[in-house]
């Protein structure tokens, strides 16, 4: 079970173990793999096609396509960019699991298997940002819109690919993770 | 000669408007502690200012979190939209 340690010097150390570091690492995974193929494809046209995509890559113009389209074209890039970089960092880090797989800040958790990621500087954001990218991008797969209501997954939806059972589990799992990050921000 | 010195010929609106602002929406993912640390950490605001528009986002759906010229603006939105937030600018009076 994933836990937040604080040392007496030196920043709070997230712990997690063998089975959370293999859905981290599914996650961030195919979050790169998503963006990826968004960039081959062209970000204007993925936006288009993904609702993920649409809601990791906003307009910046809601009233004006014409503006909106031109931001996109200057922004969306390196918006992609930064958030593939941040899940592989988090990807890096939840493999790292190899006594020969050395990552700044991670070390292997021993025996119980696992890491432990020293949440120093800018690794906290970079986290919290992959944490949110993944929140979203689940919300939009299950359909997330409306936060005044409790979720209830659709029982006509036969895309049978993801259980939505399990990846609302998942969802509530990565909150908690973000929301103790926030916390650990807060305190600092 | 020309009566340069009786009329002013900028309008003082234009002089000191500040047309365009950086507007986050409400959306049902973003975590509220995460909303106010983003409003803290980027915009430096304090942590009452940063709850306040924070509720607002939360309670009537968006809120201006900035004020300012347009590519000012245009840097806030791209920033807001690197850490997940909804994000757009418009111009002040829209």
């Amino acid at each position: 079970m994933s836990a937040f340690v604080r040392p007496a010097d030196g920043p709070v150390v997230l712990r997690l173990d063998e089975q959370e570091t293999s859905v981290l690492g599914q996650l961030a995974s195919q979050l790169v793999e998503m963006l990826e193929d968004a960039t081959r494809a062209g970000i204007a046209t993925a936006v288009h096609l993904d609702p993920a995509m649409a809601r990791l890559v906003p307009e910046g113009y809601r009233d004006d396509p014409e503006a909106a389209e031109e931001f996109r074209r200057f922004t969306a890039d390196d918006l992609v960019d930064g958030k593939v970089s941040a899940a592989q960092t988090v990807l890096d880090a939840v493999t790292a699991t190899g006594p020969e797989a050395e990552v700044p800040g991670v070390v292997p958790a021993g025996h119980e298997g696992g890491v432990a990621v020293s949440l120093v500087g800018d690794t906290a954001w970079t986290w919290l940002r992959f944490l949110n990218d993944t929140r979203l991008t689940i919300a939009a797969r299950l359909g997330i819109e409306d936060d005044t209501e409790p979720f209830e997954p659709d029982p006509t939806d036969d895309d049978d690919e993801q259980d939505p059972q399990l990846m609302m589990a998942i969802y509530a799992w990565l909150g908690y993770l973000q929301e103790s990050i926030v916390a650990v921000l807060d305190e600092a | 000669m020309a009566q340069i010195l009786d009329q002013p010929i900028v309008d003082e609106v234009t002089l000191t408007a500040q047309p365009w602002v950086t507007i986050v929406w409400n959306d049902p993912v973003n975590l509220m502690s995460y909303v106010s640390l983003v409003f803290r950490s980027y915009f430096g605001y304090t942590h009452e200012e940063a709850e306040r528009l924070m509720l607002a986002v939360h309670h009537e759906g968006r809120a201006v979190v900035a004020t300012g010229n347009r590519e000012a603006m245009e840097r806030h939105v791209q920033a807001m939209h690197g850490y997940g937030l909804w994000a757009s600018l418009a111009r002040e009076d829209a």
